[in-house]
């Protein structure tokens, strides 16, 4: 067999001496939920277009999809949230997000955020109160959170005292 | 004749590299993906590849003389894996020493890993991943290239493309010498292997063929190619 080297392939060369390999650096290799199941993803869009077809999907920069739009509450209050997917989704729920106004639901007789975590999203399925199940999809976990609202604005109206509504004592855990 | 044998450096634009014909992967490297990711059962798994380019008939080709496992201490889930990096390291180091022995030069020439049932083809983050390897600095990828394969498990009595470990006597015609064809993998689990190829003038996936090879053949064509540059 004819064999030829190639003017530009000094790849295989003879060495001598120890070889300085390449150093690695930490990595990490994923494949997001709507890529693995394409047919889940336009289940999430069907069931957000019926249910709520003034939001929009967005991708966010480090690639995670989300939705955005606004709910309207009982007493006429507007709240644009931002419904994020997680990477473990469906085995994870989606995080909400309030943007506008910005909400700190913040109890001062327990020094602690009320159903709400230090990075703003609501808590909407902590283990024990509602189970979030792998086939919910964000149009559930969007009325889930317009109830998180009212009760938010019952809670306020209660001088911050009275949440609606069956409660898990956070503190356990 | 003359060779180029700078130093490539990141900062200069990305060399014209010719796309390699195939992906030659040593039966051994591919015998340790097929097992290891026949072991990580649901959980994705990976490696690191150890290989150099080399020019074979005129036509430039991948070589990968061994691959690694994930490392015990490696994060695996089912939808995201990271490798336990020193594990990653010691095993590249020791292939390169080894080869070192041969005066053959071996370096990083990509990672694969496993992904679950049915999705045989890179993610946009495995994308964004490779990108991040090709622009650091600190990789020594001479050629701004590397190669990404996707392990699947692909079930019993599957009819769609697969590699297996195996020794068979039919090789293809005009292949080289050595050379393991595509048995179809019947009556048993198989292990797709697809090999995604990343460059810097190519950021993004290209399918390239994928030939094993056994050992000594592997090791033949690059002391061959090592003995030619060198005369």
């Amino acid at each position: 067999m004819h064999h030829t080297k190639h003017p530009d392939d000094p790849f295989v060369t003879p060495v001598a001496g120890r070889v300085n390999c390449t150093r690695l650096k930490p990595t990490r290799w994923y494949a997001a939920w709507h890529e693995l199941d394409p047919q889940r993803l336009s289940f999430e869009r069907k069931a957000m277009a019926n249910k709520f077809p003034s939001f929009h999907m967005h991708r966010m920069q480090d690639g995670r999809l989300a939705w955005s739009g606004t709910l309207q509450s009982n007493r006429g209050n507007a709240y644009k949230i931002l419904l994020v997917y997680p990477v473990q989704f469906p085995y994870k729920p989606p995080l909400v997000y309030p943007i506008e106004p910005t909400i700190e639901a913040f109890d001062p007789g327990t020094d602690k955020y009320k159903h709400q975590y230090p990075d703003g999203h609501l808590c909407l399925y902590f283990p024990g109160d509602r189970d979030f199940d792998v086939k919910t999809t964000a149009a559930t976990v969007v009325a889930v959170s317009a109830a998180w609202f009212f009760a938010y604005e019952s809670w306020l109206e209660s001088g911050r005292r009275e949440w609606p509504g069956p409660e898990v004592d956070h503190n356990r855990r | 004749m003359s060779f180029d044998t700078e130093e490539a450096s990141l900062s200069e634009p990305p060399r014209k590299v010719q796309i390699p014909s195939a992906i030659l992967m040593s039966q051994k490297a591919w015998s340790l993906i097929r097992e290891e990711t026949l072991r990580a059962g649901k959980k994705e798994t990976g490696g690191v590849l150890v290989g150099c380019r080399v020019t074979y008939d005129s036509k430039p080709f991948l070589v990968v003389v061994a691959a690694s496992g994930a490392g015990s201490k490696a994060d695996r889930q089912l939808y995201t894996y990271a490798p336990e990096v020193e594990a990653l390291q010691q095993a590249l180091d020791q292939v390169c020493q080894d080869y070192l022995q041969k005066g053959v030069r071996v370096d990083y020439i990509g990672e694969w890993h496993k992904h679950p049932k049915g999705m045989t083809y890179l993610s946009r983050e495995d994308i964004k991943q490779g990108q991040t390897i090709l622009t650091d600095p600190d990789y020594n990828l001479e050629y701004g290239e590397i190669i990404l394969p996707i392990a699947t498990l692909a079930g019993k009595n599957s009819l769609s493309f697969g590699w297996l470990f195996g020794q068979s006597d039919d090789q293809p015609t005009g292949q080289p010498d050595g050379q393991e064809s595509p048995p179809n993998g019947k009556g048993k689990d198989v292990v797709e292997l697809h090999t995604y190829y990343l460059s810097q003038l190519h950021p993004e996936a290209l399918e390239l063929e994928l030939m094993i090879w056994e050992e000594g053949a592997l090791d033949n064509l690059l002391a061959e190619v090592s003995l030619l540059q060198s005369s």
